[in-house]
């Protein structure tokens, strides 16, 4: 990166954190702190909800996921819009009558107050360690492209978040997202349209999709039954449904944004902006990398977009990654000609041709990923513990080699005001319940206002040395990565089952439910380590399916002999 | 009407109910276009 874009990127985040911490900087008391003072109109509100889901990751990786696989990944979204109407109608009317800080509280005034620090404590664990992930997963990726130190890159993205956050609080977490959604979104419409402009040089925006579609790139809608597919309508109106409702219902950093709100409306309101929005932002993103295939289409793409890991293969055998590279440059400007022949064939509207350019494209195109192949094998012998997918690499290449000046300050400011937007959620829902359902609850009920907004602050900051720590300390992305997916998917089902049995059985008490939660949370575990260790096989995300309906069973089952118990 | 009432009423649409149906609706058109999308670039 260049002058212009280090000073375009710095004073973007600098101008959105100044602004944050400029008009959130008098928090006299907790329910400020916490809560907004119950001040955001539901465009805030909506927006903020949106950059809380919406990761770093998700604007590295989406794309990528857009090159290489389509647009298929759309569909993961589709039970979103229900599952907010839900929350919409259930959730939120009831959090407003209690009153609560806290989704968990809610648990004690419902059932008791063991279930409370249960469902919190489920929480704090899981979301703890997502913090850390949030702030490490993009940092990895911009510093291996920047050129930048890691540890530097994530004590920027963490100490600038805990700024706003520590002075702030949720107000300020709402404010600052705000601004960044409208930055990411911004520049992802920049980066598109300079993307169609290349593209304009060999055919129209329409020709483009048509060659893509042709490619197999814009299978958004896929009605087959098949449970073996990983994305289909059905599993994503299905699945959707369950782990939405987990998500907004439940995760203290997703129900903290819309309690900010003014009254009940103003937060449905939200919600509802984001069950229309959130699927066509997806789509968009998808799109831009679905397109980003068709660029690479007319230009040769590198071997291997990490770049990082080419230097590794270049030092390990000079001469085998130079010949490769050649052979690589030689079978794309092959491939190039067969696209230009597709071009040619969808202006002349030329069915015959088209077909004899495909077949064309395809054997170019499995020339170069034999090339890829062998590459890859030189990078595993350079490096045997290396991350191959290099899908995560695909947009940051784009943006650094072809946007112009300016713009390219501009994208990386995009991922860096994604990662800081999700963690500032995090690390103020972490410090939201340690204060409400830990400190306040059980340590300290007669505090004045002036303490627990000092205890929140402190908490906050607290949470975002750790975070930064994990995210440090935290030596290999992949195995980390899925670690913590897999934590969260533990804890997930369990939480989400605690909750609907509060709201739709009525008639079971706490004690039943805790120790259907206790249960079901240990034969997730159990799950878990029989999956591990190959006695069954099982995927971690029906840990999910497993520990809610578990919960929600059991807490029915026991009701009559622990409930009447406890009666 | 209470004050109460009259406040949790949508800006929108007059009632929460149509509001939850438009939002179904906006739904189905966009997997209706999104369908189309497919099946016209395949």
């Amino acid at each position: 990166m260049n002058t212009i874009d280090l000073i375009v990127l710095f004073s973007t985040l600098g101008l959105i954190v100044g602004y944050g911490v400029w008009k959130t900087r008098e928090n006299s008391n907790i329910e400020s702190y916490l809560r907004g003072n119950n001040s955001m109109k539901w465009g805030t509100i909506g927006l903020s909800v949106m950059a809380t889901q919406a990761s770093a990751i998700t604007f590295i990786s989406t794309p990528g996921q857009g090159y290489q696989d389509g647009m298929a990944f759309v569909q993961n979204y589709l039970g979103m819009p229900l599952a907010l109407i839900i929350v919409a109608t259930v959730f939120i009317p009831l959090y407003y009558r209690l009153k609560v800080y806290t989704a968990y509280e809610f648990l004690e005034s419902r059932f008791d107050v063991k279930t409370r620090i249960l469902g919190a404590s489920l929480f704090l664990i899981q979301r703890g360690l997502a913090a850390g992930i949030t702030i490490y997963a993009p940092a990895i990726i911009l510093s291996s492209v920047l050129k930048w130190d890691l540890n530097l890159t994530i004590l920027l993205v963490g100490g600038l978040v805990i700024v706003y956050t520590v002075s702030g609080g949720t107000r300020a977490v709402s404010i600052t997202q705000k601004h960044q959604m409208a930055v990411i979104l911004i520049g992802m419409v920049a980066a598109f349209v300079v993307m169609l402009n290349y593209l304009s040089e060999y055919i129209t925006f329409s020709q483009g999709l048509s060659i893509a579609g042709k490619l197999g790139k814009l299978d958004a809608i896929d009605l087959d039954f098949s449970l073996e597919k990983r994305y289909t309508i059905w599993s994503g109106l299905a699945a959707g449904i369950f782990l939405q409702l987990s998500y907004f219902g439940t995760d203290q950093s997703q129900v903290a944004r819309y309690l900010g709100g003014k009254n009940t409306a103003e937060s449905k309101i939200g919600l509802m902006f984001n069950a229309m929005m959130k699927i066509p932002m997806q789509f968009f993103i998808l799109l831009v990398g679905a397109m980003l295939y068709v660029f690479y289409v007319f230009h040769v793409p590198p071997v291997h977009f990490n770049q990082s890991l080419m230097q590794k293969a270049k030092e390990e055998n000079q001469l085998r990654y130079q010949s490769l590279e050649s052979y690589h440059l030689d079978m794309g400007l092959r491939r190039i000609e067969s696209s230009e022949w597709m071009a040619m064939a969808l202006r002349k509207d030329d069915q015959v041709m088209m077909n004899a350019a495909l077949k064309s494209f395809y054997t170019w195109d499995s020339e170069m990923k034999r090339a890829r192949t062998e590459m890859e094998g030189l990078i595993k012998k350079a490096e045997p513990e290396a991350e191959l997918d290099d899908s995560d690499y695909v947009f940051l290449s784009f943006i650094l080699v072809f946007l112009p000046t300016g713009l390219v300050g501009l994208l990386i400011a995009v991922i860096f005001s994604a990662a800081m937007s999700s963690t500032s959620s995090e690390i103020n829902a972490l410090a939201s319940t340690s204060v409400i359902d830990y400190y306040r609850r059980l340590f300290k009920k007669d505090g004045s206002d002036k303490h627990y907004v000092m205890m929140s602050k402190l908490l906050t900051l607290v949470w975002g040395l750790i975070a930064i720590l994990f995210a440090i300390f935290a030596n290999n992305s992949e195995n980390l990565i899925e670690a913590v997916n897999i934590v969260g998917s533990l804890f997930y089902g369990t939480i989400l089952g605690i909750f609907l049995v509060a709201f739709f059985v009525k008639f079971v008490q706490g004690t039943p439910v805790f120790v259907a939660t206790l249960i079901a949370q240990a034969v997730v575990i159990i799950c878990h380590f029989l999956s591990v260790n190959g006695v069954i096989g099982l995927g971690y995300l029906w840990y999910n399916v497993i520990g809610c309906l578990l919960t929600v069973v059991l807490a029915i089952l026991l009701q009559p002999i622990l409930g009447k118990k406890a009666a | 009407m209470s004050e109460e009432q009259q406040e949790a009423k949508p800006p929108f649409f007059g009632s929460w109910r149509a509001l939850y149906i438009f939002v179904l609706l906006w739904l189905v058109v966009l997997i209706g276009l999104m369908y189309w999308f497919t099946i016209s670039f395949k």
